[in-house]
């Protein structure tokens, strides 16, 4: 068995990518202090604001908000309950919110799909094909109305490394010049816009999902029924077996295309929805477009 | 031996490490967590009949 780089105690957690053991007492520590240095490279935090945390439900981003709060940050969670009733996900995951932020004692504030006029993610997928799609414009959303509603500065979400290669490799494959000159672990504060941070944007999937274990956070393993047969998936499996070839490669990959860019994302041609007045790049806003949608059927 | 994963159950009678494990199951080591009695562990580590087993899907979408 392995010993531990730090405390050299016996071990079986080995970060491959960066060829080092670490024990379940050294490896939060480690977590947290990568996830800091991510912060003051991309300017991402400053000491006096208030962070707002997307939290699903999941291990990211539970993993996430215990990260930002263990290093000192003030820091309070957003839930989005899409009312997903399949396999009760959204019953499970709002539990596990809860609870963990009765535990953490960790600010909460939940916005519930149905008391917003969208009714469900389950009825919207009836409507919209790409389901995926209109719910990110949903969080989005509602993430950015919160944020600037209730004082925030910041808005923090648990996307990963894998998350952000994929979504990369996705904007490359479509060659999206859009998406790829917007994409960065930062998209700066404007007058419509709250400032949107990555802070796990070099946290590899399953370093996640082991912090989330070695730390004893309760998340919903289920995974999102509408998700199974996103083009995402198909996509991260050829990339873990590149990572798994080649250990390192994909944040390689990141690292480099983050360096190229030599200037700071703008936000560009973003306007008010004439419906509902929140930002948006279309005269009228997705969310507007999708409760039109709804109400017509 | 009874391995879990993905909320389902797999018997495994002749197999000596978990690499062997997630062979038969056709599963890339990055894309999961080995729990071996609740304790993570690499995919060579030796495992016995008397262990319980989990496999942790790390991997999601949307």
């Amino acid at each position: 068995m392995r010993k531990c780089k730090f405390c050299g105690k016996e071990t079986g957690i080995f970060l491959r990518e960066h060829r080092l053991a670490l024990c379940e007492t050294c490896y939060p520590s480690w977590i947290e202090k990568q996830v800091s240095k991510t912060i003051k490279k991309f300017n991402m935090i400053k000491p006096d604001d208030k962070v707002l945390v997307a939290v699903s439900g999941g291990k990211d981003s539970l993993s996430l908000i215990q990260v930002l709060k263990r290093l000192g940050y003030n820091v309070s969670a957003l839930y989005i309950d899409l009312k997903i009733k399949h396999a009760e996900y959204s019953s499970v995951s709002r539990e596990k919110v809860v609870n963990f932020c009765n535990k953490t004692g960790i600010e909460l504030y939940i916005v519930d799909l149905e008391d917003e006029g969208l009714e469900s993610i389950d009825r919207i997928s009836k409507i919209y094909r790409k389901t995926c799609s209109a719910c990110g414009a949903i969080k989005r959303y509602y993430m950015n109305k919160i944020c600037l509603e209730k004082g925030f500065n910041v808005i923090a979400t648990g996307h990963n490394m894998d998350d952000e290669v994929t979504t990369l490799f996705g904007n490359l494959i479509q060659w999206d010049k859009d998406y790829l000159k917007r994409q960065y672990p930062v998209m700066p504060q404007n007058n419509l816009l709250a400032k949107k941070i990555k802070p796990f944007v070099f946290i590899s999937e399953r370093q996640s999902a082991m912090y989330a274990i070695v730390n004893g956070i309760d998340y919903i393993r289920e995974e999102c029924p509408y998700s199974k047969t996103a083009t995402s998936i198909s996509y991260k499996e050829v990339l873990s077996m590149l990572e798994y070839k080649h250990p390192g490669i994909l944040r390689f990959f990141l690292n480099n295309f983050f360096g190229s860019k030599n200037e700071e994302t703008k936000l560009e041609n973003v306007t008010y929805c004439k419906t509902c007045g929140a930002p948006s790049y279309l005269e009228v806003c997705k969310v507007c477009k999708i409760k039109e949608k709804l109400n017509q059927k | 031996m009874i391995v879990s994963y993905n909320g389902k159950n797999f018997e495994f009678g002749d197999v000596k490490t978990v690499k062997e494990v997630l062979e038969r199951l056709k599963i890339i080591p990055t894309t999961v967590l080995i729990l071996k009695n609740g304790k993570i562990v690499e995919e060579n580590e030796r495992i016995t009949h008397l262990d319980n087993i989990e496999i942790v899907k790390v991997v999601s979408g949307g």
